[in-house]
């Protein structure tokens, strides 16, 4: 089965979804005081929904793609997690995680170009 | 401390997750936003339950295990994957897509350590 870039395309936003959904989940389970308390259920309910949209984007991707080849994708969660770790926690980047993130980016790479031997 | 428990439930819940993903792979042909695409789907049916086995473990070990080392070895699915792709999907592996993963789990290691 060939991997389209359709499929790319869908793993790569519903990867993006599920680090909204983590970080809304963070949220939504510390402790909040009474007051707040429908907040944080407010943050699990959509951090849910939001898992729930991806996994259907994810198994439509799957349609269109070899399991070998789009599951790596999910791993740009870790980019995404820490990207959005930056703003929402201002957590600081460092050399080793901006080497680690280039790393991921050249691990999906690699992994996109391999897909594509043998189609000769 | 990390506990030796902690760290089999890790790769515990890799493995598990790996054979969940299998599963909606296997599931996504047959899979739709309908009653028969979903609910009469066994593939997405035992999919998703082993993929919340996974999870269940997966919150389990959380509390016990550093993110520095919990990264990492959660990336170890990737190799799962490409192994059981292989075995049961009749996709192939090449020395592109395993330095693909192996520069994953480098970089998975280097952010969690980093």
């Amino acid at each position: 089965m060939k991997t389209k870039p359709i499929a790319f395309i869908l793993v790569i936003n519903a990867t993006l979804l599920t680090s909204f959904s983590q970080i809304l989940l963070k949220l939504g389970v510390q402790k909040f005081t009474f007051s707040l308390s429908m907040l944080s259920n407010l943050f699990l309910i959509t951090g849910i929904a939001l898992y729930g949209v991806a996994a259907v984007m994810i198994i439509y991707a799957l349609k269109n793609g070899e399991l070998s080849v789009l599951y790596p994708v999910v791993s740009t969660s870790y980019i995404w997690v820490s990207i959005l770790a930056l703003f929402i926690f201002k957590e600081t980047i460092t050399i080793w995680k901006a080497l680690g993130v280039l790393s991921i980016i050249g691990g999906v790479s690699l992994i996109g170009l391999g897909s594509r031997e043998g189609k000769k | 401390m990390i506990s030796f428990i902690a760290i089999i439930g890790v790769i515990a819940c890799t493995i598990t997750g790996a054979i969940g993903s299998l599963f909606f792979k296997l599931s996504s042909e047959k899979f739709s936003l309908s009653y028969s695409g979903i609910l009469k789907n066994r593939f997405f049916f035992y999919g998703s339950l082993i993929y919340l086995v996974s999870t269940i473990i997966y919150l389990s070990v959380l509390s016990a295990v550093e993110l520095s080392i919990l990264y990492p070895l959660v990336s170890l699915q990737y190799i799962w994957i490409s192994i059981l792709s292989v075995k049961y999907l009749k996709e192939k592996m090449n020395l592109m897509k395993w330095s693909g993963i192996t520069l994953i789990i480098l970089g998975a290691t280097l952010i969690s350590v980093g």
